[in-house]
């Protein structure tokens, strides 16, 4: 249920930021942070209804993209090794987690960028 | 459609910690110092004393709080975010819990991002003091707390060696000039002074098991930084 949380903290953004007036916002959500789109969705409305608010949004997911800052290869999750269970719930608490459980899957460096999916973010159409 | 992202957590960073009067950073800009060491028992002490107190290990790449602790088994429960698990009676929260101690290859904008990660979704409750375990160095992990936080304390620690102290000395003027409160503790001190803490061979001895740290010369000298700041004196 920590999608609660940031349920919590995309609605005040919304609510706080004045680029976000009138417009349909996009919640963006990384791949690797793996949400549980019913949780965070039934949150949302929650949150919504507690606050007396209506937001215009939809949510579209991004895949994740990596590059090596070694070798220079792009990849993507598809590309490495399977996840454990256990290494899939510590990359959804912190994305950056990643690092601690993928290597680069050419060179097999630690060292390389989220260059996308990571986590939540928000624009507007 | 447009590009503008606006990253949503840095909103709720501050309600987060509505309920934590008092945020106290140890840091030392130094590393081997004993920042860690004395983050531990100044929260322990807290602790003892039936004071509400959280320790964050802010330390992301070389975390070492569930060490001296002996605390390496825990693991944060949601509920509506993340509740630090308790510890002799202290909240604690590491990212050594999801990174289960393999190594960590950061760089600037992957420490920034996971500290931010971590501070929107950990649900702290009411603290009197959040004790936060700082890395060493002035760099991206400092600039975050600084940017996140509106007001927080400093204990600063240094040793005997002029290069710790003069490190410290050029450190401190960015919050001197932010007029923030910073507590002078010098560690491993060859005798007995104010605000110091002695030199204590037996400390490494009674790593990961509280009862014995609590019996070292180290954690009765810590004891006194403990009644200084919870007496308001940093």
């Amino acid at each position: 249920m920590h999608e609660w949380a940031l349920a919590e903290s995309v609605i005040k953004t919304i609510n706080e930021k004045k680029e976000f007036v009138g417009k349909k916002v996009i919640v963006y959500m990384g791949e690797l942070q793996a949400i549980d789109m019913e949780v965070f969705k039934f949150a949302m409305e929650e949150i919504l209804k507690q606050n007396k608010k209506k937001i215009n949004y939809k949510i579209v997911v991004e895949e994740s993209e990596f590059k090596c800052n070694s070798c220079g290869k792009d990849f993507s999750m598809s590309e490495v090794k399977k996840k454990s269970e256990e290494e899939k719930e510590n990359i959804h608490f912190i994305p950056e987690m990643v690092k601690a459980f993928v290597k680069c899957p050419k060179c097999k460096s630690i060292d390389f960028e989220i260059i996308k999916g990571r986590g939540v973010s928000l624009g507007y159409e | 459609m447009n590009n503008l992202r606006i990253d949503p957590r840095e909103a709720i960073i501050k309600d987060r910690m509505i309920a934590v009067k008092n945020i106290c950073l140890v840091s030392g800009f130094k590393g081997g110092i004993g920042k860690s060491l004395i983050s531990v028992a100044v929260a322990l002490g807290l602790a003892d004393k039936g004071i509400k107190v959280g320790l964050l290990d802010l330390d992301i790449t070389s975390s070492t709080d569930h060490i001296i602790l002996g605390a390496d088994k825990l693991y944060p429960k949601e509920d509506m975010g993340l509740l630090p698990p308790e510890f002799e009676k202290i909240k604690f929260m590491s990212f050594q819990f999801f990174s289960q101690s393999c190594p960590l290859g950061f760089r600037g904008n992957s420490i920034s991002n996971a500290i931010k990660e971590l501070l929107c979704v950990t649900v702290w409750g009411e603290l009197d003091f959040l004790i936060i375990d700082m890395p060493p160095g002035f760099s991206d992990t400092t600039m975050d707390v600084i940017k996140l936080f509106d007001k927080f304390s400093v204990i600063a620690v240094s040793t005997p060696s002029p290069l710790s102290k003069k490190i410290l000395e050029n450190s401190v003027k960015v919050y001197k000039d932010m007029k923030i409160g910073i507590l002078f503790v010098e560690n491993m001190a060859q005798k007995a002074k104010i605000n110091s803490i002695r030199f204590d061979p037996k400390i490494d001895k009674a790593l990961g098991d509280v009862k014995k740290i609590k019996r070292t010369q180290f954690y009765k000298d810590a004891l006194k930084i403990v009644s200084k700041i919870e007496g308001g004196g940093v």
